[in-house]
């Protein structure tokens, strides 16, 4: 009976990897080169981590992977991180607390549980979090970042927008009840999407701008004075509205183009103001937004944050391979004759401390995947041959050879 | 085609709907001795007696095609579990409850949303944690800690619980316990379901419709909340020095009450004829509740009592769960000995694990058990390949051999396994029941001189008797 694996997990293949560590590598160049610090926290969380905040939508604590502490006789559950953001704030608390700005970032992988077959369980993120400083800037700080990795990878990525504070002001216009008002943002968060449909028919009359705004994309701030139209002032509106066009405005002067896209709230559970989603050809990438309350819920001190997560499995969809000249080392098979493993090892250790890929040759392999094999002979000698040509060169030492091939694999 | 059939609250008015439908049935009633049923109107199908609990679950693994239970186990289980497997098909209208989330009358707690500003841990008892938890969730409960129990839930709240959740007739009939009705979760009633690939490949048509054909009305039922409640007893006040014990409720009492008699200590209202779930002791300095033995080594363990009074094998399949567990056993009871078996059917040819490992290499091995924890130590100690553990609630002898390839139970006598037409092939341990204490309770040095003079006392009683 053959071990199958675990449902909705995937294993990734060498050729698979080599597109996981492309997006991974160029994402931690790209945010160390921002000035941000990698961190990495733990894969077991307490549950309560999670719960504490209360910001968390019931269907997706429905999701997590919780179970009994070996020592949980208490109640007490640990939980496979469902989230990237929080393990990092809980951090950035519990070690880094007394930092005036703080960057920082991370590759982690989260687990959900989801219902459809096509969406995994163990989801890898990069994700990077900018904690404290002024809000528009930051924003836009992240915003031009996240792109900056995309490009990198070879992807022009599209922006979509949004704003939590605005979403949930005008929710507050809708129903005036705080119990209904969290529940209706709840399915929204969750992404129910039938919500916006009992809305309609339960208030009509309020839902026709309901609609505008969330099936209008708008493209420049003036759609902000069009929604405020709609809907009439109110302070919440009026504020949120105000910040979500700070950071509009600034996008625009640096000229990254966007589209406003109010009905996308899915996975934001936290968000406080300013969201963004990354597609790439209609799939997301990736999203981010700000989280100003986050810190303070979770017990530590009130400060502005903001981040953003690459979704890693998506982008190495969009990948080909094909289209990356990969710069690899020479292979080497060392061939050698039965009682000569000590120096067949020797020979091969000699390799590759001159940054050169050694094989010692076991079974039968296809010399073709090699640049070279070199064959030791019985009399010692290093008998090289180019796997192309079929050019065959002979030294005594493995220096020599290294000479000969133009010095070390990282100075060609 | 297979149907599971309830035993216990359900079986009287389930029996007499299958009456009506003409099944025919020979041996469906409460002191039945077999669980396996034939009917005369359908020679083909296979009826089991099932405990309530697990119906839904065979019948979403397909063990069942058919099932009868309270649709509050249905709950239970889908709540949890995204299971596209089990169909409801009829609500039968009788079997009538409702599941409450209640505290204790008294305890400041006026409202579920009460709860959810609360920054500390708000502790949920329930036979139904799945449910508990969707609670918690749904409320946003910044805190909180589920405790799964075998039952009396009701004497939880308020020292060992802020809220449970528990099923009953009426919101009345929990005022009645001193309980104050904080929301009803969920109403339920008797429900026909099916597994959903049964549906689509076999005809049980004779067999649903003979069912939605003879159901009756269903009686109104009326409410009888009066929206106020009072403590029945008065709630324990837990000082530092206090030791809190646990002495079981249900068959156990007796055989407790004999020792506890035989030391000399003088407990009242325990049994309580009155449902009641606090006694009073002349043992200075101790506080007295009564709950289910299964339920005693955690609540020992999580500090909400010091010592209690159970069974060496729940102690035991505790401590597989949590290795580290501050429990211990501080004195054999010597009374309610039973063996640790684990059971096949006759028919499989194996007479010890090896042998039975063997068997079923390269085949799922199904082990059915109240013990999940020591079912899994086993298997693991064992070293079988790819097992699976499903928990029962009791009557684990009617899963053999068509839902389970092999038991862990409890036995006396071995009389009822061998009247199952099934065999012993391995002792795991013997069991009686035994005094366990908490050693971090015994931290604090008055509250160790209490529960070890308590301990000896009881010592010294079973020399006597």
């Amino acid at each position: 009976m053959p071990q199958e694996r675990c449902r909705g997990c995937r294993d990734l293949v060498p050729q698979e990897m080599l597109k996981f560590r492309l997006v991974e590598s160029v994402f931690i160049d790209t945010a160390l080169k921002w000035g941000y610090e990698e961190v990495r926290t733990p894969t077991l969380e307490y549950l309560h981590l999670f719960t504490a905040t209360g910001t968390l939508t019931p269907g997706m604590l429905g999701q997590v992977f919780s179970f009994l502490d070996w020592d949980g006789w208490s109640g007490e559950r640990v939980v496979m991180r469902p989230d990237g953001t929080i393990p990092v704030a809980r951090l950035y608390i519990d070690s880094l607390f007394d930092r005036e700005v703080t960057r920082l970032f991370y590759v982690a992988n989260v687990f959900r549980f989801e219902g459809s077959p096509s969406s995994g369980r163990e989801r890898w993120q990069c994700g990077a979090e900018l904690i404290g400083g002024n809000s528009a800037l930051a924003d836009v700080e992240l915003i031009r970042m996240s792109l900056e990795a995309l490009e990198l990878i070879g992807l022009e990525a599209e922006i979509k927008v949004s704003h939590s504070g605005v979403i949930q002001a005008v929710l507050a216009q809708l129903e005036p009840s705080a119990d209904a008002r969290h529940r209706l943002f709840d399915e929204i968060l969750d992404g129910n999407e039938s919500v916006m449909a009992r809305l309609a028919e339960s208030k009509p009359e309020l839902m026709a701008g309901l609609k505008t705004l969330l099936e209008v994309t708008g493209t420049s701030s003036n759609y902000l004075s069009n929604l405020r139209s709609l809907f009439g002032y109110s302070a919440e509106l009026e504020a949120a509205a105000t910040n979500f066009a700070a950071t509009l405005d600034m996008l625009e002067d640096i000229g990254l183009p966007y589209e406003i896209d109010l009905a996308s709230g899915r996975g934001f559970e936290y968000y406080t103001g300013f969201i963004f989603h990354l597609t790439v050809g209609g799939t997301t990438v990736g999203g981010g937004g700000r989280y100003d309350n986050l810190l303070a819920l979770m017990g530590g001190a009130s400060k502005p944050a903001a981040g953003f997560a690459l979704y890693i499995d998506e982008l190495m969809k969009l990948i080909d391979m094909s289209e990356y000249e990969m710069e690899e080392p020479d292979r080497f098979l060392i061939s050698f004759q039965p009682g000569d493993e000590a120096r067949a090892f020797a020979v091969a250790t000699d390799l590759r401390d001159s940054d050169y890929t050694a094989e010692i040759k076991l079974g039968a392999p296809d010399v073709m995947d090699y640049d070279w094999v070199l064959n030791i002979t019985e009399q010692g000698l290093l008998v090289l041959s180019d796997t192309e040509t079929e050019e065959e060169f002979e030294f005594e030492t493995v220096d020599e050879l290294v000479e000969m091939l133009g010095g070390e694999a990282s100075e060609e | 085609m297979r149907v599971a059939l309830p035993k216990g609250r359900l079986l009287a008015d389930t029996a007499a709907l299958l009456d009506r439908a003409g099944w025919q049935l020979n041996d469906y009633q409460p002191k039945a001795r077999l669980y396996r049923l034939k009917s005369a109107k359908f020679p083909e199908m296979s009826a089991k007696m099932l405990h309530e609990k697990d119906i839904p679950i065979q019948v979403a693994i397909g063990n069942y095609d058919l099932g009868i239970c309270g649709a509050d186990w249905v709950e239970e289980l889908v709540s949890r579990y995204r299971l596209t497997s089990l169909v409801k098909i009829k609500i039968l209208g009788y079997g009538h409850g409702a599941l409450y989330a209640a505290a204790a009358a008294g305890d400041g707690i006026s409202s579920l949303s009460d709860l959810s500003k609360r920054s500390e841990k708000v502790r949920l008892a329930s036979e139904y944690p799945n449910l508990a938890e969707q609670l918690a969730i749904e409320l946003r409960l910044k805190n909180y800690a589920v405790y799964p129990l075998w039952g009396s839930a009701e004497a939880y709240p308020p020292e060992t619980a802020e809220v449970v959740i528990l099923p009953r007739k009426s919101a009345g009939e929990l005022e009645g316990k001193g309980l104050k009705v904080l929301s009803k979760v969920l109403d339920f009633k008797a429900v026909l379901i099916a597994n959903r690939e049964s549906m689509a490949s076999k005809d049980l048509s004779a067999a649903i419709s003979s069912i939605l054909a003879n159901m009756q009305p269903a009686p109104e039922i009326e409410e009888t909340a009066s929206g106020i409640a009072a403590a029945l007893e008065a709630y324990h006040e837990y000082a530092p020095d206090v030791v809190r014990l646990a002495l079981p409720d249900g068959h156990q009492q007796p055989h407790v009450r004999k020792i506890l008699d035989a030391a000399g200590i003088h407990v009242e209202d325990y049994p309580s004829d009155r449902g009641l779930r606090r006694p009073k002791s002349d043992l200075e300095d101790f506080t007295i509740k009564t709950i289910r033995p299964q339920d005693m080594p955690v609540q020992v363990a999580n500090g909400n009592f010091d010592l209690a009074i159970t069974g060496w094998d729940w102690l035991t399949d505790h401590l597989h769960q949590f290795p580290t567990s501050p429990v211990k056993r501080l004195l054999d009871l010597k009374y309610g000995w039973v063996r640790i078996v684990a059971v096949v059917a006759n028919d499989v040819p194996v007479t010890n694990a090896a042998e039975l490992k063997a068997f079923f290499r390269n085949k799922n091995l199904r082990v059915a058990s109240e013990y999940i924890n020591i079912a899994d130590d086993y298997a693991r100690h064992n070293h079988f390949g790819r097992y699976r553990i499903a928990p029962t609630w009791g009557s684990t002898e009617a899963y053999l051999p068509e839902d389970a390839d092999l038991l862990i139970e409890n036995t006396e006598t071995g009389g009822t396994i061998a009247r199952h037409n099934l065999r012993i092939i391995d002792t795991l341990f013997e069991s009686t029941a035994c005094v366990i204490g908490n050693t971090q309770a015994a931290d604090n040095p008055i509250k160790r001189k209490r529960m070890e003079a308590l301990v000896e006392r009881l010592g010294k009683a079973l020399e006597k008797t």
